[in-house]
């Protein structure tokens, strides 16, 4: 589990496939069973979203409405509704590749390897956030080392330790899952000294698309006080019948498409 | 009989020694006053590459921003900072930084854009006459930018490209704009060549969207003051901000300086010991070959003194000869170089170390003080080599030294 | 009149490779005013070391020498060389000239010394070279001229300030019989004709017959008179 399973677009889909299956079955359910489970919801599927993403920072808050297509692990699309300013603005990923495309120029620009570190768009994501997906457990040995009730919910807590060889930037990830249906509530990622980074919280669980989902996420950076990325969703369709040629450099050029 | 044109006879009883002590301290004259000249050249050519093209003498900045570098580590009051450097006849030219993506087709680079006031540029710094290609930015913002020497490369971009910069914006934006390359600069150092891009600062406040901010001052006297002189007189207009000399900025840059300059001192040291030997070896022999001559001066009644006043006015007109002949020919040679500088073949454009820039041209500094010091100091030197021979000869036991064979 | 030169029981040792050497030995000696005396004695008798004292070139291991009153043994070298050039004319076996300096230059070189104007020193050089036989010698340099040419010069050049004093150290020592005649003329004539008091040192038999008073030195000491014929050049 890269950082990468915690961007905006890769959650979109981890929320969108989130199980209504009941797993409130009686006999306990092993670490593997919940990141396999997990992973395996965002296969082959597709979605339609509309967020809004809202950045607060020491130095500006902004927030913008966001539309954004998803095709499994390897395809999404999105782009900037709103504010008028930055209409158009668009971001797309296939595979290990990012293009911006800038409507006030009409130009294309592939994301250089350079600025994969850099934010996207004034967020607390990065553009390594949006291509670095890789099955969580084939990175991470895993375990519960939590089950009971916190906060007066009952919750599952998995703690992942990144294997020797895995290609990971953080030191430690604890998920935190609803013990009823597996509903993410908080991911804790760790550095590598195992100091917290950053944390992403889940809320505002109601039904979308006939699913019942936490519309809202919100990360926050441990050494930047009172900073913070939120995305909520207001809209959300999944399923959709979107082929692998939807996501292309000419799709993302053509502003009609939205 | 004056002293020296006794010593002038004297001389001449051996011409060919003299002549070659002569011939060496001439040489020696030359060597040390062009060696001076070429050094103090370069030395104020690596100075005016570091204060005149790119870091002025003075620099203010926000106290965070030479360490964190952060967009929003702004100067505070730097319109009051500039107009305290006027009223000081101190040039100040502010700047604007941010770092973002630079792309000409399918090249791209992370560069520096730096947004400059290109009228205020060409009065503090030399940035605007060491073009390499085109022209430095017009005085209008038109979303021209100039590009560093190995950054055109990079990108493939010629005068004329069109290029797009996409930055992140102080608002958290994505800052993005077409621009047009007017020129190249040449060399001015490794990083500055790789990275940077020069804007009107106008420009630069559409595409980070953030208009009247600036991070750094750079001032410059030219030449009429020092770097602390600069820095005192802008002080009380820059509380608050963090004030640096060019030396305080780039401390490996002024200890190479300062290294420079000791190595030379050491190597003209040594050449005035050579040649201060080469007096003495040849006054010494001089001495030694005419003992009895002195036990007679003596004996008849030539006081110490005048033995001692003779041989060191020997040396002085040794000195005087030599040094005013290799003082002509050296001051000469300097100024050859001068005007016409050394071309450093394989150095075409001139080459960079430590940050420095060093010209492919490598002239000479002719000055007034590089020509009379040396010959100043052979004189000296002759003296002081002729002391100690001098010295023995004035305290010759007349009797012994009559007989001495 | 009062004596120029006194010597009283003077001692001089030497110290040759740690060895004491007494080169003069008790020597009591008294020299008048316009005297022309001979030191004669064979190599190593004390001739030069008896000058030396004489001229205030060394001093006395014991004893007292005084030369125009004034005793050597307390003055300062830098006072002793005051007095070798305003009291004594120096004449010696070699070494005599600068080589650089004419003859006319090194004959005006004590005047120089001691500050005479140059115009009076003119005056009296080429006087002094015409008397002592060199005129139209005056601009050649020692190298351009005979030994007894040049024991002329040292001559005029002993006597142009006037000294009341030379002190001639086998002058003619380098020189054949028939100059060394005409070198001895030369000193006897201004003995005569300017009262300057001469006394030199030889081993040359010829020369001693000349003398009006000779000092026979034999092994440091002073021979007596009348056991004068038994000496003999070394």
């Amino acid at each position: 589990m890269r950082r990468g399973y915690m961007i905006v677009i890769s959650m979109m889909v981890f929320l969108c496939l989130s199980p209504l299956v009941s797993l409130s079955g009686t006999e306990a359910p092993s670490s593997g069973d919940i990141l396999n489970h997990v992973d395996d919801l965002f296969r082959g599927s597709s979605s339609r979203a509309t967020m809004v993403m809202k950045v607060v920072t020491s130095h500006y808050t902004r927030e913008m409405t966001l539309k954004a297509w998803s095709k499994g692990k390897d395809y999404s699309l999105v782009r900037i509704l709103e504010p008028l300013k930055e209409k158009g603005t668009s971001t797309l990923k296939a595979r290990t590749n990012i293009w911006n495309y800038l409507p006030k120029v009409k130009r294309v620009i592939k994301v250089p390897s350079s600025m994969m570190g850099g934010s996207w768009m004034g967020s607390h994501f990065t553009n390594d956030d949006l291509i670095k997906e890789s099955r969580m457990a084939d990175d991470y040995t895993h375990s519960i080392t939590f089950r009971g009730i916190r906060d007066g919910q009952a919750v599952i807590d998995l703690t992942l330790i990144p294997r020797p060889d895995a290609a990971v930037v953080w030191g430690k990830v604890v998920a935190t899952v609803r013990e009823n249906d597996w509903t993410p509530v908080k991911i804790d990622y760790y550095g590598e000294k195992l100091g917290l980074e950053r944390s992403l919280v889940f809320s505002d669980i109601r039904e979308l698309d006939g699913r019942m989902l936490p519309a809202s996420m919100r990360i926050t950076p441990t050494d930047k006080q009172g900073e913070y990325t939120e995305v909520t969703y207001s809209e959300i369709e999944f399923d959709l019948n979107i082929e692998d040629s939807f996501f292309s450099l000419r799709t993302l050029e053509n502003p009609g498409v939205l | 009989m004056k002293a020296f044109s006794l010593a002038w006879r004297n001389l001449w009883r051996n011409p060919r020694r003299t002549l070659i002590t002569l011939t060496a301290m001439i040489l020696s004259t030359a060597v040390l006053i062009v060696t001076h000249a070429l050094m103090l050249g370069m030395m104020l050519q690596m100075e005016h590459s570091v204060t005149d093209i790119t870091v002025g003498q003075v620099q203010v900045h926000h106290g965070l921003y030479l360490k964190e570098r952060s967009l929003y580590d702004t100067i505070e009051n730097w319109e009051k900072i500039l107009s305290a450097a006027r009223d000081s006849g101190i040039t100040a030219a502010p700047r604007a930084f941010g770092f973002g993506l630079l792309s000409s087709g399918n090249k791209s680079a992370g560069v520096q854009f730096r947004g400059i006031s290109p009228a205020a540029e060409r009065r503090v710094s030399d940035m605007a006459a060491n073009m390499f290609r085109g022209e430095f930015l017009s005085d209008r913002p038109a979303m021209g930018v100039v590009l560093g020497r190995k950054l055109f490369r990079t990108l493939d971009a010629v005068v004329g490209s069109t290029l797009v910069a996409v930055v992140q914006a102080a608002d958290g934006s994505l800052g993005n704009e077409l621009l047009h390359v007017e020129g190249i600069l040449k060399g001015v150092g490794e990083a500055f060549d790789r990275s940077m891009v020069l804007m009107h600062a106008e420009d630069f406040a559409t595409l980070f969207v953030f208009p009247g901010r600036f991070h750094e001052i750079a001032l410059n006297s030219r030449g009429t003051m020092t770097p602390e002189q600069v820095a005192e007189a802008i002080a009380a207009a820059a509380a608050g901000n963090e004030v640096k000399t060019w030396r305080q900025l780039l401390p490996g840059v002024s200890d190479m300086l300062n290294s420079f300059g000791g190595s030379t001192a050491i190597f003209l040291f040594i050449f005035f010991l050579a040649a201060g030997l080469g007096v003495l070896n040849t006054l010494l022999m001089a001495t030694f070959e005419r003992i009895p001559e002195f036990g007679l001066l003596k004996a008849i009644g030539t006081s110490p003194w005048r033995i001692l006043r003779d041989i060191a006015a020997e040396a002085l007109v040794l000195g005087m000869l030599s040094s005013s002949i290799g003082g002509v020919i050296g001051a000469a040679i300097s100024l050859y170089f001068q005007l016409y500088p050394i071309v450093l073949s394989g150095f075409a454009e001139g080459f960079n170390t430590s940050g420095i820039v060093i010209s492919a041209q490598w002239s000479a500094s002719l000055t007034l003080r590089g020509v009379i010091w040396p010959v100043i100091i052979m004189w000296l030197v002759s003296v002081l080599a002729a002391l100690y021979p001098a010295a023995k000869a004035a305290r010759l036991d007349p009797v012994r030294a009559l007989n001495h064979v | 009149m009062k004596a120029l030169i006194t010597l009283e029981q003077v001692v001089k040792e030497y110290r040759d490779n740690g060895v004491p050497v007494r080169a003069l030995d008790g020597i009591d000696l008294t020299i008048e005013p316009g005297e022309f005396t001979v030191v004669a004695g064979p190599s190593g008798s004390g001739k030069s070391t008896l000058l030396n004292l004489i001229g205030g070139l060394d001093q006395p291991t014991r004893g007292r020498v005084s030369v125009a009153g004034m005793d050597t043994s307390v003055l300062s070298n830098i006072e002793l060389s005051r007095m070798r050039l305003y009291k004594i004319g120096f004449v010696f076996q070699a070494y005599n000239l600068i080589p650089v300096l004419t003859a006319y230059e090194n004959a005006e070189y004590i005047l120089m010394l001691q500050g005479t104007p140059a115009q009076k020193r003119r005056e009296r050089i080429m006087s002094l070279l015409s008397t002592v036989g060199l005129k139209g010698l005056e601009n050649r340099f020692p190298r351009e001229l005979s030994g007894g040419q040049q024991q002329r010069v040292a001559i005029a050049r002993a006597i142009a300030s006037e000294p009341q004093l030379v002190l001639a150290d086998e002058p003619t020592a380098n020189v054949d019989s028939k100059t060394s005649a005409s070198l001895l003329d030369l000193m006897m004539e201004l003995n005569r004709d300017k009262g300057v008091t001469f006394l030199f040192s030889t081993h040359d038999p010829a020369v001693m017959e000349r003398a009006r008073r000779i000092i026979r030195l034999r092994d440091g000491r002073i021979v007596p008179d009348g056991d004068g014929p038994g000496d003999s050049p070394a």
